[in-house]
Order: C-alpha cells, then structure tokens, then sequence
C-alpha cells in the first residue's frame, strides 16, 4: 500500500502532510500527557516491531502468503496516539533508509497507515469489544477492527490515486501522474485489499494479539480512552478541499457530463492507433528555441557516466572473485 | 550380548507429507535482505553536512516531481549518473539496483495506460520513479542514520520523533535477529505437513512482541542510570565540507534549469 513517488502530485503530497501534522501535534501532546515515562522507549520499540513484523509472511488458507501492516494491532498494544507515532516512524525509515514509498508521499502514506488504518481499527475494536463480553469480544473487534482498518486506509489510498487524472494533466491532455481514474483506482485497490491483504492483517492482529492476552494478561489495553476528534476534522476538510479543487477546473464535483468524463479519463486511445514511437521517449527534444546542442550535451553526458558505472560495476564483481580465488 | 529389539533393525520408509511452507522460507530471505541493509551503514564514513544532503535530496526529489518538461528531467538522470561515478562499484549496485526495480514494477502498473492513450505518462513517470528512487538510495547508502538523526534535529523534527526513530533503529536489528533464529529453528524442525500454521506464527511474533516489551523496561532503566531523559542535544560540530559546497551549486544550477524549462512547456 506504500504510495512510491510520482504516482501523487506534490501539490496532492502537501495537503496529505498538512493534514497530517495536526493528527502528529496532538499525538505527541496526548502521548506525552497519558502514557509514563517508563513507558516511553516501548513507542520505538513497537515500531521496531511492527517494522521487523511487516518482513514476516502470513500463511494463509489455499497456500497463498501476504503480508500485513499491523497498525491496528499496535494501536490495540499501545494506544493509536502512541501507534499513530510508531507507524509515522516506520513509514519514514522505510521511506528514508529503503525506498519503500515516497519521500514527497510520505505525508499521504501516513495518512493512510499512520492515521486512518489505527484510528479506524481501535475505533471499530472498542466498538465491539465493549458491546461483547471476555475474551471473545476482545478478539472479534481486534479482527474485525483490522479488516476494516486495512481496508479504511487502501480505499484512501484509492481515493488519492483515483483523483489525480481528474486534477492534473499536461497540456496535450496526458496525466502527470497516477493515470487510473477513481472507477479503475478503487477497484484494483480494494479487490486485493478485500481478499488477501485483509485477511493477512486479520491473522496477524489476532494471532499475536490472543498471545498477548493468554500470555501477558497485565496488558491491558484501556477501553474507555475516547478518539481523538482532529480525525474526524481533517477528513470533514478533506472532503470538502477537493471538490473546491475541482471547481477551481470549471467543472463540479459529482457533475460530470459524459462527454466531461471521456475528456478526463476515458482519453481516446491515441497511443493504439499510432503505437509506441521513439519520440515519447525524448518528445521535447526540440522545445521552444533550444539548440539541439543543449539536448546533444546532455546525451553524451548520460551515455559517459553509464559507461563509467557499468565498468565499476563490472571491476567491482571481478575484484570480488579474484579475491576469494586467493583466499 | 543383548540383540537389538526387532523394530529397530527394520528399514523406515518415512516419506513427509508435502506441506507449502514457502511463508517461512520467505519471510527468513526478506528478514535476511533488510538486516544485512541495516548492518551495511556500520562500515559507512561520512565526512560531510546531512542536513544539506538531505535538504538538495529532497529538493531534487519535488523538482523532478513538479516537472512537465521531459528534457528536465533527463538532465536530473545526468545529475544522477553523474553523482554515481564517484561511488564504487558495489555502492552502485546497492543504488541502481531497488531504482530499477522500482521502475520496472511501475512500467507494469502503468502498461495498460499506455493503451489507454496515454503512452507517454508511462516512460515519464516510471522515469521519474526510477531517478527519484536511486536518489533517496544514494542518500541512504552513502549517510549513517546517526547522521541522519542529526540532520533531521536541524530541521527542528521533536525530540520525542527522533528519540521513538533512534530507538526504533537500534531495536530493528536486535528483533530481527531473534525474528530470524526462530524463524530458522522453525525451519529445519518443521517436517512433514503442519496443519497448524498460524499457531507457529503465533509463538514467533508472540514471543517477539513480549521481548520487544522487556526490552523497553530494560532501556528506561538504562537511560534512568545514564541520566538521559529523552532530550537531544547536539555534541557533533556542524561540518561543511567541500563536497557540500559542491552539491548546494549543484542544487541552483538545477533550480535554475527548472525554471528555464518549465517556463517554455
């Protein structure tokens, strides 16, 4: 679900990090007044848990593996201010120290899996878990809370997607980025999402969670904490900013006509009918009054420093194995 | 002498049931791939500023983001490979080789846009994945996260995100390895089909979460001892180096550029 760079625009990026640091200043702020001193370095040490749990494949029924977020469970273990923290800090060094996500879509990618996915999973769990008795109830709200949770944060993440071909487009009409429409976004989101990322995050919540019950019962996870409302505000904001974003286009939310709709995602299938040519590869070759020179400078340039790294690459493979022979 | 009882000298012919444990074998080479990524940036030295590294990175990264003009972003691909010449081969490697990848996975999202019309969306912004993904690479493999803790303490990030990041940081190895040698035990003990799989995963990161929740009363008790509460406070002297200047007028030239080419789309 991690969103990687390009596929949101940076004006798409800075409103997710804008709404992104009320949620953070109000977790830190509940975080430092609600959990104790002694119980700071746990926050680091559940992400470090969640991070190194998202590695682990989980088996699932068919023979088929998937792997989980886990942000419900560690709202469920820590509180979903302190899971809000956690989850922003695992994104980040995912983002930073892997490549796993964006570095401009990180604000977007915490929105999705920092806030809404814990937020919406402890609220969901507290729901039931408080409705059914023991145990048992404790255990069908973490599974359920999960499941919607999982799927909470993919259908935002849709949404973002899905919205950038109605905003953002070229001047020849082609999208700058993501080019899936809402009607293919949400779709190819959720069906995964739904079915094996759903079900992978259920078992992963429950299982670990039952073993925490069973196993560590002075955990206890305090049910009567209320959500903070900010959540609630920056999605009501959110909704509200990009029909105006639209508006700013010239045409309404929700009031597309047919023909509105074919101009935005439906393009006319220019590319089958000429094919695939070498100048989308290079089409601004020769724009405005730029010398050709600028674009042969810039070539020759490209072509040397692949030719240097290629042999540095090469040397260093090479130096390797005559290493070892020696050995 | 006593003889052998008699069912001890017939032959077994045990055959184990076919069982797909691919999740363990999986799990244990993704484990494998990220610890030995974390422990690379021990043997790293760094002379230089990160808070500048880190600012002209991500620059760069909004740049090629905001560009329309595909000539720009082919001189942020020059910048790139540029930057690479002066990092050994096996550094390279580590930087081309998850770009690649990135942009190859997002050729395939994007190939049936391509018949939707928009054949030029596709070469375009996989590009963009590609130069944007080696960049954050070259930064990540070439800087320490001690560095980078330090960096973001310039960009005035709170004390409470950087002490939950270095924390974090220092536990994601220990967990790791605990994560791995029980994943590995699992592994070879494991014979035969297992009809209960969840409950082996449930020991694993049960067991992995209760260590994770000793660790932290361990380390508050550590930090109690040391008298550190959780404040950080820079002892490095702030550096700036050649190589720093170089990258900063790296940066306005870029800038500059961007704004030439943007202006003519």
């Amino acid at each position: 679900m991690h969103i990687p760079e390009n596929y949101l625009s940076p004006a798409t990026c800075a409103v997710m990090g804008a709404a992104m640091v009320p949620v953070w200043a109000k977790s830190i702020k509940k975080v430092a007044l609600n959990i104790p001193k002694e119980k700071m370095p746990l926050i680091g040490l559940g992400a470090a848990f969640s991070f190194v749990g998202m590695m682990f494949n989980i088996p699932l029924p068919g023979g088929t593996t998937g792997h989980a977020v886990g942000g419900t469970l560690i709202a469920l273990l820590l509180g979903p201010e302190a899971a809000c923290l956690a989850m922003s800090i695992v994104l980040l060094i995912q983002a930073l120290l892997f490549g796993d996500g964006g570095i401009l879509a990180l604000g977007a990618n915490c929105f999705n899996m920092a806030f809404i996915l814990p937020f919406v999973g402890f609220a969901i769990y507290k729901l039931i878990a408080n409705r059914v008795e023991g145990k048992k109830g404790e255990l069908i709200g973490a599974a359920v809370g999960s499941y919607v949770g999982i799927n909470a944060a993919a259908l935002a993440a849709a949404i973002e997607f899905g919205i950038q071909p109605l905003l953002f487009n070229d001047a020849a009409g082609q999208p700058l980025y993501c080019p899936y429409g809402l009607t293919t976004a949400i779709p190819a989101m959720m069906i995964g999402h739904l079915t094996i990322f759903g079900l992978a995050e259920v078992l992963f919540t429950t299982v670990i969670y039952a073993f925490v019950l069973k196993n560590a019962p002075d955990y206890k996870v305090d049910k009567t904490e209320k959500i903070t409302k900010p959540a609630f505000i920056v999605l009501a904001v959110l909704m509200i900013l990009t029909p105006i974003g639209l508006l700013a286009e010239g045409t309404a939310w929700g009031e597309w006509g047919v023909e509105e709709f074919l101009e935005m995602i439906g393009y006319t299938p220019a590319g089958m009918e000429t094919g695939f040519e070498m100048s989308t590869i290079m089409p601004d070759y020769a724009i405005g009054n730029l010398p050709d020179v600028a674009a042969y400078i810039l070539s020759a340039i490209i072509g040397v420093a692949i030719v240097i790294i290629l042999f540095r690459v090469i040397a260093a493979f090479m130096h390797d194995k005559k290493k070892y022979a020696e050995d | 002498m006593s003889r052998l009882p008699e069912w001890m000298l017939q032959s077994d012919n045990y055959i184990p049931e076919k069982d797909s444990d691919s999740y363990v074998k999986k799990s244990i080479i993704k484990l494998l791939s990220m610890l030995s990524r974390l422990r690379m940036h021990g043997g790293v030295t760094f002379r230089g500023n990160a808070a500048v590294r880190l600012f002209v990175m991500f620059v760069f990264i909004l740049l090629i983001s905001l560009s329309k003009n595909m000539f720009f972003v082919y001189i942020m691909l020059a910048v790139l490979l540029v930057r690479l010449i002066f990092v050994p081969g096996k550094v390279a490697v580590q930087v081309l080789a998850p770009g690649i990848s990135a942009a190859l996975f997002s050729v395939l999202m994007l190939i049936p846009s391509a018949f939707m019309g928009s054949p030029k969306s596709m070469i375009f912004i996989s590009l963009k994945v590609f130069i944007s993904a080696s960049m954050v690479n070259v930064f990540a493999v070439t800087i320490p996260w001690n560095y980078i803790t330090d960096a973001l303490k310039t960009f005035f990030v709170p004390d409470i995100f950087i002490f939950i990041l270095e924390i974090t940081l220092k536990n994601i190895i220990w967990l790791g390895d605990i994560a791995y040698n029980m994943l590995s035990a699992l592994n070879m003990r494991q014979i035969g089909h297992n009809r209960n799989k969840s409950e082996a995963l449930e020991g694993i990161l049960g067991t992995l979460f209760i260590k994770t929740k000793e660790s932290s009363d361990v380390t508050y008790n550590a930090m109690m001892l040391r008298g550190f509460t959780g404040e950080y406070r820079r002892l490095r002297k702030k550096r700036f180096t050649l190589t720093d200047a170089v990258y900063l007028s790296v940066l306005i030239a870029v800038i500059a550029l961007f704004i030439y080419f943007e202006r003519l789309v």
